[in-house]
């Protein structure tokens, strides 16, 4: 298992869903954008449940381990019609609803950046020797 | 990943919002004009709001398609709603009976479409802090 491989493996789960907070982000401004567009309808994207497996697996020295590794979310995206009430003018946006889940996303980002910023500040104390 | 593509869709929202307000105060502006050049007194404006594929393109998937902006596509004459009728038989545009045709426009109705559009604009406006605050967030990491 070569050194790139470990780093892809603990970070690039994070990355990936990093992707996804942006995109739900980007569906959240589009709502919030045509909040008075006569007939539009909310969109929200949902992602692919099945994690996929990156091909990596954690070394077993004994048959009770875990065969877990190097699964990370999946990549495809699905974009879905939030389906609420609509106003008499067609429009179905709910603006309370998207600003609660606009601040939810932020907050999944921020945790997420986080906790990258922590992996590399760990691989930064192993190669240097010294503590962040 | 382009978070320039999700400024611009905001962006939409915000000149979109804007218009409506510009449309707003040339109505409250002209609430008494009884002359324009086509003729008649002012007809109140109303812009029509319609959605728009966004100039950026930022996600290679599906998205795409569903992430629209917003623009407005017409500003219209309200020509249903009816003048409002002043007894004012000195007035030069007055008729024979003496009355005056005043535009059609309503401070209340305009008042309310203003408070409207400027929660509207500040929604657009939080949307893009915090696409800001996730575009920084990731320059720390």
């Amino acid at each position: 298992m070569g050194f790139f491989n470990v780093i892809d493996n603990a970070v690039g789960p994070l990355a990936a869903s990093l992707g996804q907070k942006v995109q739900r982000h980007a569906a959240i401004a589009a709502n919030i954008a045509n909040v008075d567009t006569p007939g539009y309808k909310a969109v929200d994207v949902t992602f692919a449940e099945e994690l996929q497996n990156a091909g990596i697996q954690m070394a077993r020295t004994d048959r009770g381990h875990l065969t877990a590794g190097g699964f990370r979310p999946g990549s495809s995206t699905k974009v879905m019609k939030l389906n609420g009430v609509p106003r008499r003018d067609g429009n179905d946006v709910n603006i309370e609803h998207e600003m609660v889940k606009m601040a939810e996303n932020q907050i999944e980002y921020r945790f997420l950046t986080n906790m990258l910023k922590r992996r590399f500040d760990k691989y930064r104390e192993a190669i240097t020797g010294r503590a962040a | 990943m382009d978070f320039f593509g999700m400024m611009n869709v905001s962006a939409s929202g915000l000149t979109a919002q804007r218009t409506r307000m510009e449309t707003i105060a040339s109505n409250l502006a002209n609430a008494q004009t009884t002359r324009t050049p086509e003729g008649g007194p002012y007809k109140r404006r109303d812009v029509v709001f319609s959605t728009v594929d966004p100039a950026i393109k930022p996600f290679g998937n599906e998205l795409e398609a569903a992430m629209k902006g917003v623009r407005v596509s017409e500003v219209i004459e309200d020509s249903k709603t009816e003048f409002q009728l002043r007894y004012q038989p000195g007035h030069p545009d007055a008729d024979k009976d003496g009355y005056v045709k005043y535009p059609n426009v309503e401070p209340m109705v305009e008042m309310v479409n203003l408070v409207s559009a400027t929660r509207s604009y500040e929604a657009n406006l939080s949307v893009i802090e915090a696409t800001k605050s996730l575009m920084l967030g990731t320059l720390e990491i």
